[in-house]
């Protein structure tokens, strides 16, 4: 069973911190969104867990192995895979087949062609094979960073805005698909967007590094001031009830664009 | 001030814009489609960053030859953008060629910084020492500080969190007020909303051009739908709907 546990972790760059005394700790297959304003820490908790920025302060653990242990480090990164904002940056060849097999090859696995087939039509991209992945539209250049991390069977998946450069539909049809070909799995993503976090199954807030709630979606994204500490908008809903409220109308708590519908109709 | 693209057509491997002809004013035009529809292409050509294979650009009547007089661009990952050593010198970049004199440059810099909301602590670091969204806001610094009269954005919204949210909606309404021309390239339906026109591509061509509240399919616009409201695509108007709607009914 994949599991994270951050242990009261600190961390500099230098200046102040960036994260002080973070706790939590994440198991099974679960989905959990981390939302927080810009350099509240986010992509550094991030790039910790992978064993990218060294670990002073406090303990993470990666399936029962700790980020300060050099020489499991390797075992932590093939047990992880991350997709960042900016998939352009991401593609290491020329060839989509063959930035596929990058992270297979470099961890020496074997039968990479059929992992290659299979990762790639698990996306919709065996048509794909042969594309420079620079030419690809920007939906099917996310499905190929996805048939990359998929293809070193990870079992631990860091998002960390994947998926902000697309519309709204083309971010819910990778929701979908992630949601989809690893139910198995951690999944931890890092978004701005409040009305994508309400599909999680837990939510956690960072403000000025620390953290500021874990809970529900409904428990922390229905909390209008808990929001506006960790400088998140609301969902839709939850801004058009806080609204209404300021100029004096009063309706039930709702998280959904749907809920806000059903509860309205109940004004006749 | 009137921006004109006539018959513009452009061939590339992958994608083309066929015979693509608009007049944009002064105010805000967002600019929408699936991705890979030529977007950021139309915002290039409308730059005059790059030249159309076939047509012409023109301003107020004369053609323009290379880059757009008085325009700033702020790319859809700014972050590539940046260059400078220092965060301060970035933003400052710009104006040091314009030949103002330093004190101008320099409270014209923390004027922008500040708006932005980029710490003293911050100026003098380098712009790769910060966190994604702080590099954007960096960028935008860089172009908004020379108050450009077209001003075109790609993605603007995207990595923002709220407070930065808040303050795009504030930056592009001034812009508005001061009858400048703004463009932006985005996804966000609600930030589209808040438009005066809306210009829809498909494959290349445009298929739509029209009042967001004509087009947009977002939260806000469903939502005055299916209450029967006026049909609105921005959001104080949606809530101004709602009370009317609320207030002329019982609650049970
Ligand atoms: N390489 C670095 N060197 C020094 N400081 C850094 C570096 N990277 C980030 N920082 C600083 O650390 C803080 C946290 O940055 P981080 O990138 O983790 O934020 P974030 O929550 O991901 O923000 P965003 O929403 O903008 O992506 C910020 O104040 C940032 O300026
Ligand atoms: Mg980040």
């Amino acid at each position: 069973m994949p599991s994270i546990v951050v242990d009261n972790i600190s961390f500099s760059y230098g200046r102040g911190d960036v994260l002080s005394s973070l706790s939590f700790r994440a198991e099974g297959s679960c989905h959990i969104s981390i939302l927080g304003s810009n350099g509240s820490g986010k992509s550094t908790l991030v790039r910790l867990i992978d064993g990218l920025l060294p670990l002073r302060r406090g303990d993470i653990l990666v399936n029962g192995i700790s980020v300060k242990d050099e020489k499991s480090i390797r075992e932590i990164r093939e047990s992880i895979a991350i997709i960042f904002q900016d998939p352009d940056s991401q593609f290491v060849s020329p060839v989509l087949e063959e930035d596929t097999a990058f992270g297979p090859e470099n961890y020496e696995m074997e039968n990479i062609d059929q992992i290659v087939s299979r990762s790639l039509s698990a996306v919709s991209l065996s048509d794909f094979r042969k594309r420079v992945p620079q030419t690809l539209s920007g939906g099917e250049k996310e499905r190929a960073q996805i048939a990359g991390a998929l293809a070193v069977n990870p079992d631990i998946v860091l998002l960390d805005e994947s998926f902000s450069m697309l519309d709204d539909d083309g971010r819910k049809e990778m929701d979908a698909l992630v949601g989809d070909i690893w139910k198995e799995r951690l999944i931890i993503s890092i978004t701005h967007s409040a009305d994508q976090a309400i599909n999680s199954d837990r939510v956690i807030l960072l403000s000025g590094g620390k953290l500021i709630a874990d809970g529900s979606p409904r428990e922390v994204l229905c909390s209008v001031s808990l929001l506006r500490k960790a400088d998140v908008r609301p969902p839709f809903a939850v801004r058009v009830r806080e609204s209404l409220k300021e100029r004096g109308i009063s309706i039930p708590p709702v998280l959904t664009t749907g809920e806000l519908k059903e509860v309205l109709w109940n004004f006749r | 001030m009137e921006l004109s693209l006539s018959h513009a057509s452009l061939k590339r491997d992958t994608f083309h814009l066929s015979d693509i002809s608009i007049s944009i004013g002064a105010g805000l035009t967002a600019i929408t489609g699936k991705s890979g529809s030529g977007k950021t292409t139309l915002l290039s050509l409308l730059a005059g960053l790059i030249r159309p294979d076939e047509g012409k650009l023109s301003l107020d009547g004369k053609e323009v030859e290379g880059l757009l007089p008085s325009c700033g661009i702020i790319f859809q990952h700014p972050e590539r953008q940046l260059f400078a050593s220092t965060v301060i010198e970035d933003v400052s970049f710009a104006l040091r060629r314009s030949g103002l004199d330093r004190d101008e440059i320099v409270s014209r810099c923390e004027k922008v910084l500040s708006l932005m909301d980029i710490g003293k602590e911050k100026w003098n670091e380098s712009p790769f020492f910060l966190s994604g969204g702080e590099r954007r806001r960096v960028a935008a610094a860089g172009v908004l500080v020379t108050e450009p009269s077209f001003l075109f954005m790609d993605e603007p919204t995207v990595g923002l969190d709220s407070a930065s949210y808040e303050r795009l909606y504030g930056i592009l309404d001034s812009y508005r007020k001061e009858s400048r021309c703004v463009v932006i390239v985005t996804h966000d339906q609600e930030i589209a909303g808040f438009a005066d026109r809306v210009i829809v591509l498909d494959d290349g061509r445009i298929s739509a051009d029209c009042l967001p509240s004509d087009i947009l399919s977002s939260d806000i616009v469903r939502l005055s739908e299916a209450l029967g409201i006026e049909r609105t695509s921005d959001y104080n108007k949606l809530v101004s709907g709602i009370e009317a709607f609320c207030r002329g009914r019982k609650w049970n």
